[in-house]
């Protein structure tokens, strides 16, 4: 009868631990589980937000009349930025490859091959299509498969 | 006679019923961390998107286009009854100028996000 | 003969180690939130710069255009300098913030503005990087 009793006090308090025990590691699970969606939702938010304020700008700083186009680079759609320094006229190409944004900063009319530019962004696709009246829309797909989308005007109307 | 209870056994009952008790006034506390943290976090993703949907509308106002109004709940352009998102257009027509002041509102009517843009009434080609 | 059970100090134990974990991670992510409103709210300044300064430019262009076509050509207009580079031909900048500006190039024709470039520039001095690996090809 003693050993019963003991039994069953020894049993009471493991139970009591595993009880414990459980509730403390729910409560870490919970705690890591907010903080790895938080940080994937702040990684997406980054690169998403990264990559189309990087074509805002290069656009932005790109505003000249006649300047701005999209057309084909080595048969991908592409961004096409010129800028004219002491008479000879060059091209900044932005377009997606392989995962990634690239940028190539060439003389125009140089042929160039799609791997000659430098890696700037993860993204799997980007499309640029001219909308007419200097309106210029942006499509992007980050490696996640979520698309953002970006509008943007040419004062100098491109 | 009744024997006492097995004083290994007692004390461990009483360690662990302080140990649950010190634990359920940290959770309490670390876990309201957690939750703020996950509302500014929160908070701070929709100003983004904001920024983002107004700079687009904006955009589309300098174009002389229309822009998306209402956005669902993930920030994609949607249809009135399923959005969670709308923007507001105000427009002032003034001499030479033409102001536009756009607004992003959540559900509640709450302001999250304010731009004005400005476009001339009379431009060349 | 008596157990004293698993050990007395386990649920201490089991506590300070649980604490010590959820203190860490809820400072990490409390630093990460806020880090990401500093963030967006850095984001939200510079939208609003950029919009105030490309308004004010707009302002200008067109007080410029109402006063050329009183045959009037003003020098300064809320408070930018315009300065004539050809016939016809003017420019003037806007700041938006310590580090940029717009430049707006514009040409008068016909008594409409033919704006020819509405530029974001950098104003910040420059610092080259020497080590940058040039493409000799």
């Amino acid at each position: 009868m003693k050993r019963k009793k003991t039994h069953i006090d020894t049993i009471l308090v493991l139970i009591l631990l595993c009880v414990f025990s459980a509730s403390v590691l729910m409560t870490l699970l919970l705690g890591t589980h907010i903080y790895s969606s938080m940080s994937d939702s702040s990684r997406l938010t980054y690169n998403e937000r990264t990559c189309m304020s990087y074509i805002a700008e290069k656009f932005r700083h790109n505003d000249v009349k006649d300047s701005v186009y999209v057309g084909e680079f080595d048969g991908l759609n592409a961004l096409f930025l010129d800028t004219e320094e002491k008479g000879v006229v060059y091209c900044d190409i932005i377009y997606c490859y392989d995962g990634w944004i690239w940028e190539l900063y060439c003389e125009r009319g140089l042929d160039f091959l799609r791997t000659d530019g430098t890696k700037v962004i993860e993204a799997k696709s980007v499309s640029f299509r001219d909308l007419g009246s200097g309106l210029f829309y942006v499509e992007a797909t980050d490696l996640d498969g979520k698309t953002s989308k970006l509008n943007i005007c040419l004062r100098s109307g491109g | 006679m009744r024997k006492r209870i097995d004083s290994g056994h007692g004390l461990m009952l009483f360690e662990l019923l302080i140990a649950i008790g010190f634990f359920a006034v940290f959770a309490t506390i670390i876990l309201r961390l957690f939750i703020s943290a996950q509302q500014i976090s929160l908070q701070s993703n929709n100003l983004s998107r904001a920024i983002m949907a107004a700079e687009n509308a904006a955009e589309c106002v300098k174009a002389g286009t229309e822009p998306a109004v209402f956005y669902n709940e993930d920030w994609v352009p949607s249809e009135q009854n399923e959005s969670a998102y709308r923007l507001t257009l105000e427009t002032v027509p003034e001499e030479g100028v033409s102001t536009t002041i756009i607004t992003v509102k959540d559900k509640a009517d709450t302001e999250i996000f304010s731009l004005t843009v400005k476009t001339l009434q009379e431009a060349g080609a | 003969m008596n157990r004293r059970g698993i050990g007395i100090g386990s649920a201490s134990l089991i506590l300070i180690f649980s604490v010590l974990c959820l203190t860490v991670f809820s400072l990490l992510t409390l630093s990460m939130a806020n880090r990401e409103k500093e963030l967006s709210e850095k984001l939200e300044s510079s939208v609003e710069n950029y919009y105030a300064a490309d308004s004010a430019a707009v302002e200008i262009a067109a007080e410029f255009l109402a006063n050329s076509k009183n045959g009037k050509i003003p020098s300064e207009l809320n408070g930018a300098i315009i300065s004539s580079n050809g016939e016809c031909r003017f420019n003037y900048s806007c700041t938006i913030d310590d580090r940029r500006s717009i430049a707006v190039k514009f040409e008068i024709k016909d008594g409409k503005i033919n704006i020819l470039s509405w530029q974001e520039t950098n104003i910040e001095e420059w610092l080259p990087n020497d080590n940058i690996n040039v493409w000799k090809g």
